[in-house]
């Protein structure tokens, strides 16, 4: 809210929000009542526009100024000075003193310089002593240093087994009121790493002072937070309008103390307490606030690491769970057929991956074989993973070409409405009388045949369409390859040729073939070997693709 | 680390991408695209000269680009890729839904035409 601040004079700081519309003058209806003769019943008026407020003298004796420039109407601009006689009143726009919604049930309010919280005492965090024993120059403050000690302690005692971080917050502000009862305010604000902001978590407020809105000045807060400092203080405006005979609670003064919760260093929030009583506070009430702030940071800590471990057993045994139902998906044997040998592999690079496999067995003595990439990774990969293995075991039985397959996967992976998703797809129809193989490819990673004896090794990648969802006009082709007797076919995802070394290089398709020559011959033992290669190359290092192998060997 | 940096060149929206487009990049990729489609700038070229590293996750955010312009009768082109993001380009045959340019400019004169 704009508003308007006494300069000077008998009523210096005396504060007029402004509404819709102030009057100034001698009249006693007016908002901003002045009882000075030279001063006409109805001065002038400070009106709402559209962008702020406008004064317009109302045909005044004397006149009204603005920045000592007599004016008729005039748009304010933060800090102008107007007069009316001799009464000066600042003008200050809207932003200086926006109210900042913090989440929860306190408002910060951002005070202007003279508003400004008075900061009496400051207690170092960092430096204070960590037993909250303070500084002790005489035998009574050893044992007012001990009588610390022991509420201290209690406290800890009481606090530290809370494990609920909400519980302990309450229980926390509960313990504060009953060791400094001259407290009407309480509350604890914790940082919200997610919306990066201060949010209170618990307040507590004292029965008989339970009205009106709790605010709090931001000076205050950025000086425990940023200075990581313990603050006692009390309204800066107080002595003056305490003196002036004003009674304490009609302005609103209060006396309070903040300390910082600090955990490993860290600010994670503040406690504060805060009274109507003017100087309700001592500089020793901070060192006890200061010396239960840490131990209460300390139980939130702990609080927070449980929470978050229990999420994490949480997700854990969620990722278990859907592990054990993606593999539910992967075939549970390799299949049998005569004058064939088959061997797969699948290796999430983590608990659950977005890569596929499948054998489908089709009529007419055939068997589709499928390897397939879904983008991106984790457990979203993985479900989608689970709908194209459906998907295509449906269109595998209705459709004979791998073309038209992989055409009506496309479709549907486009229907799904996941834009960012796409899919790579090797699908090839093996015919087991003839050893012929349809071999459709869908932006994938091509085929690889090793002829008879580790004689030569052949790349198959003459045709290949996009990956599938990427355009609804793609069109999907199917070479043939006709498997001789000796022949060793593999299928696989491009987490074998980018596995990576820990000098990040890749594996490569290269290192693919020349592993795949010197191979043993049968499709488990080939794919041995060149998984033993591969493991070499990355020597250990952590990989983020899977890796999906499917080999198969005409006898 | 991705950079991304757009331009607006006779009405065409040039986007230099450089650094690294993958899963934790991607995300800031996206949330300049909805920008783009919300505004209805659907003629775009990503020029890729000094983009290092793409993964799947990368190729999703810019398919799911080409995706939606093209429901506005928009396009996506490709300049000047290089690289290992020129090889992934290959390997998925996004040569065949992409048009790839050596240059920006000649891909920015391809939408007048």
């Amino acid at each position: 809210m704009a508003y308007l601040l006494v300069n000077d004079g008998p009523n210096k700081g005396t504060k007029y929000t402004l509404e819709e519309e102030c009057v100034l003058g001698r009249s006693l209806d007016c908002q901003v009542q002045i009882q000075d003769l030279s001063v006409s019943r109805k001065h002038a008026r400070i009106s709402k526009v559209s962008h702020g407020y406008e004064v317009i003298d109302l045909g005044s004796g004397n006149g009204t100024f603005v920045n000592e420039i007599a004016v008729s109407r005039h748009l304010l601009k933060d800090k102008d000075i107007v007069r009316v006689s001799q009464l000066k009143l600042c003008y200050y726009e809207d932003q200086t003193e926006s109210r900042i919604p913090i989440q929860g049930a306190v408002t910060m309010l951002h005070t202007r310089d003279s508003l400004e919280q008075n900061i009496l005492q400051a207690l170092d965090a960092r430096e204070f002593n960590k037993d909250g024993a303070g500084v002790i120059k005489s035998s009574e403050d050893l044992a007012k240093a001990s009588d610390r000690l022991k509420t201290i302690y209690a406290i800890s005692q009481d606090i530290s087994n809370i494990l609920d971080i909400d519980d302990l917050l309450t229980e926390i502000l509960e313990r504060l009121f009953g060791e400094f009862d001259i407290a009407h305010t309480g509350f604890i604000m914790l940082h919200n790493d997610k919306t990066k902001s201060l949010e209170t978590r618990a307040l507590k407020r004292h029965p008989d002072y339970s009205d009106g809105e709790v605010t709090v000045s931001s000076t205050i807060i950025n000086q425990v937070l940023g200075e990581k400092q313990a603050v006692l203080s009390r309204d800066a405006m107080a002595d003056e309008r305490f003196l002036a005979g004003k009674s304490v609670a009609a302005i609103g003064i209060r006396s309070m103390i903040c300390a910082p919760l600090l955990w490993r260093g860290e600010s994670l929030g503040v406690i504060y307490l805060d009274s109507f009583l003017f100087d309700a506070f001592r500089e020793s009430d901070l060192e006890l606030l200061h010396g239960i702030s840490g131990q209460a940071a300390l139980a939130i800590g702990n609080a927070r690491l449980h929470e978050r471990l229990m999420k994490q057993q949480r997700f854990e045994q969620d990722l278990k769970m859907a592990e054990r139902i993606q593999q539910s998906f992967l075939p549970q044997k390799v299949p049998e057929a005569a004058g064939f040998s088959f061997c797969a592999r699948y290796e999430p690079a983590f608990e659950v991956g977005g890569d596929f496999y499948d054998f489908i067995e089709l009529p007419n003595d055939r068997l589709g074989l499928v390897v397939g990439d879904v983008s991106g990774k984790g457990v979203a990969a993985a479900l989608y993973m689970a709908k194209m293995s459906r998907d295509l075991r449906y269109f595998a039985l209705s459709e004979s070409s791998p073309g038209r397959v992989l055409g009506w996967m496309n479709k549907m992976v486009l229907e799904s409405g996941q834009d960012d998703i796409f899919v790579t797809m090797l699908y090839a129809v093996l015919e087991k009388q003839t050893g012929r193989l349809l071999i459709g490819n869908a932006g994938h990673m091509p085929v690889v045949v090793r002829e008879p004896n580790g004689r030569r090794v052949r790349i198959l990648d003459e045709i290949a369409g996009l990956p599938l969802g990427v355009m609804p006009e793609a069109e999907y082709e199917y070479e043939i390859y006709n498997m001789n007797r000796g022949d060793t076919v593999l299928l696989y995802s491009d987490g074998l040729v980018e596995a990576m070394s820990p000098n990040s290089e890749m594996f490569g398709i290269q290192s693919v073939q020349t592993s795949m020559l010197n191979a043993r011959s049968k499709p488990i033992e080939l794919v041995e070997d060149l998984l033993m290669d591969m493991e070499a190359h990355v020597s250990g290092a952590p990989q983020f693709d899977d890796t999906t192998l499917i080999c198969v060997g005409r006898l | 680390m991705l950079k991304i940096k757009l331009e607006e060149v006779d009405n065409v929206t040039v986007g230099y991408l450089s650094g690294n487009l993958d899963a934790s990049t991607a995300p800031e990729l996206k949330s300049q695209i909805e920008k783009l489609v919300d505004e209805r700038k659907v003629d775009v070229v990503f020029n890729l000269s000094d983009l290092e590293l793409i993964d799947s996750s990368g190729v999703g955010a810019i398919v799911s680009l080409f995706k939606r312009v093209r429901t506005l009768q928009g396009d996506v082109k490709i300049a000047e890729i290089t690289g290992q993001p020129a090889e992934i380009f290959k390997l998925l045959r996004l040569d065949k839904a992409f048009q790839i340019f050596s240059t920006t400019e000649e891909a920015i004169s391809k939408f007048r035409s």
